[in-house]
């Protein structure tokens, strides 16, 4: 009888035990699933990171220069610039293959969807000008001049307007999506190179490459209303070249990566100051978030590796080398 | 006969012309940024970063004011084989791991210490290497003026009235060998320009190994 009660005790405490470990895995599952795909500016490659693993899987061959990279919605595609081949490359996710290209325009360096997935909007570097290209049809649906060598692409959460930095004239042009035309500009710092919106819509912080600062606009009065500084004891100001932008979905951090600084910086999005520098890799170029927003990954160009940072602990969990020259970094929806 | 060598000869000078121009355009020129294009020493098209600063590389305690870590003979061993190139990351990892796994009650300094003398020395191999670019970039400036002026004899002799076709073919000979060492040069010199960016890599990657020992 006491033995039966042992054993029925015992079986009970396993079985405990066994969900408490589902539940453990179940917690950590989520990011398991998450594809991780990084263009290598110098291999002519993208690398195929599975962020369980958290290993390099697969290279897949593209265009020349690759660096600007998006993920379709629903995940099945990439779309990647291939500067010095003057295209978008389509990649299947499935099959792991180039499946097509988009009429891009001269030398396109950086490039946004829009929430849908439908439209796609891309810097010509050479050309001063931002091209919408209808991805379904394939086709390029208008040409908007912007300032001299534009660069960064923000789409609002609403979709109804860009925001696009160019890199000589320091400007964030904000174009209006349906009317195809610059509504306002705003001067910022030195080389403008990323735009970011907040997900609420209330802010737009663009990087300032040479100037070293992210500058805070308000989107509605076109103005700016803060700017971001940074100082790493022991390093020059000029070593501090600010390019990626991610915020958290709640909108109370922000990253911004540093280039040859080899930092990301950790912004409090509210009080715009700075929290926290990690150091990554050498030469923090783009960052990306997985979907469920437990790791920001950054592309790390002179390492040449991707630096995975655990978000709740600010700390870097794992460093994962790549191919030559990681550039952009897009993560898959699931 | 002669008219057929003096042809060939002549499109050979003319194409090394161009080689010289362009090679020169490739090595002294074309490094395309203008920080480059001002400094007379500096062969590559990478950016030139004279030395590498602790923080671009380190965010652990501070490097100043420690004692000299060569006075400690185990970290000094340690910094002797982390700094040698020959030593592959992999062993690095590994050599750093034995290190901190021993129980000490000042890990974190001597780990530290460790870290300094590193950054030190490899620091000093890649101020070496850039001394050393320093010196071929002048080297190839001044073959590439003898280049010129030999490829100026040839072509005054070439049009010069009853020439020595050996004296001519000397002279070709000699344009021809020195292009191809110049060549051979400057395809050395790309290889060599990398090399402070990999000292710079490395001195990154043991310094993370490191930090990672530290909490």
């Amino acid at each position: 009888m006491q033995a039966q009660l042992i054993r029925r005790r015992a079986r009970r405490r396993l079985g405990f035990g066994l969900i408490a470990l589902a539940m453990s895995l179940g917690a950590g599952s989520p990011s398991f699933a998450y594809t991780a795909y990084v263009t290598n500016e110098r291999d002519n490659t993208v690398s195929v990171v599975d962020l369980g693993k958290m290993q390099t899987v697969k290279t897949i061959q593209v265009g020349q220069r690759p660096r600007g990279i998006v993920i379709s919605p629903d995940g099945k595609f990439l779309y990647i610039c291939a500067g010095d081949d003057d295209i978008v490359q389509i990649v299947d996710t499935t099959t792991q293959e180039v499946v097509g290209d988009l009429p891009s325009g001269p030398d396109p360096e950086l490039l946004a969807l829009n929430k849908t997935g439908d439209l796609l909007y891309l810097s010509n570097e050479n050309d001063a000008l931002v091209t919408i290209i209808d991805v379904k049809e394939r086709k390029a649906l208008a040409q908007i001049p912007v300032g001299v060598e534009p660069e960064g692409m923000g789409v609002s959460p609403d979709g109804r307007i860009v925001v696009n930095t160019s890199e000589t004239t320091n400007m964030a042009h904000f174009i209006d999506t349906e009317k195809h035309e610059v509504v306002a500009n705003v001067l910022v710092d030195s080389r403008p190179r990323y735009a970011e919106w907040k997900s609420d819509g209330s802010e737009v912080w663009v990087s300032a490459e040479v100037g070293g600062t992210v500058s805070v606009i308000d989107p509605v009065k076109h103005v700016v209303i803060g700017k971001i500084t940074f100082s790493v004891p022991g390093l020059r100001s000029e070593a501090i070249q600010p390019v990626g932008i991610r915020f958290t979905k709640d909108g109370k951090l922000g990253f911004v990566a540093l280039g040859p600084a080899n930092r990301i910086a950790v912004v409090d999005a509210q009080t715009h100051q700075v929290e926290k520098y990690l150091l990554v890799g050498q030469r923090v170029w783009q960052l990306a978030f997985t979907p469920d927003q437990k790791y920001l990954i950054s592309t790390n160009g002179v390492s040449n590796d991707i630096s995975i940072i655990d978000v709740s602990d600010l700390k870097v969990v794992k460093s994962v080398q790549v191919g030559s020259f990681p550039w952009g970094v897009a993560v898959s929806p699931e | 006969m002669r008219k057929n060598f003096t042809r060939a000869a002549c499109a050979k000078a003319l194409a090394i012309t161009a080689l010289v121009a362009a090679l020169l355009f490739c090595t002294a020129v074309a490094p395309a940024t203008a920080a480059a294009r001002r400094d007379p020493d500096w062969p590559c098209q990478q950016i030139k970063v004279p030395t590498i600063s602790a923080a671009a590389v380190w965010s652990g305690p501070t490097l100043e004011g420690l004692k000299p870590w060569r006075e400690d003979q185990e970290v000094s061993d340690l910094v002797e084989r982390l700094a040698a190139r020959r030593t592959s990351l992999e062993d690095a990892q590994k050599l750093i791991d034995a290190f901190s796994n021993k129980p000490e009650a000042d890990k974190r300094a001597r780990l530290t210490l460790v870290f300094a003398g590193v950054f030190e020395e490899l620091n000093k191999q890649r101020e070496e290497v850039i001394g050393g670019l320093a010196r071929v970039a002048h080297r190839q400036e001044q073959s590439a003026d003898q280049i010129r002026a030999e490829n100026h004899d040839f072509l005054e002799l070439r049009d010069k009235a009853g020439s020595d076709p050996n004296k001519l073919k000397e002279l070709s000979d000699k344009l021809d060998w020195d292009t191809r060492i110049f060549e051979d040069r400057n395809r050395s010199i790309s290889f060599a320009c990398e090399v402070p960016v990999l000292i710079e890599q490395r001195v990154f990657a043991i310094g993370r190994m490191i930090e990672a020992k530290l909490d």
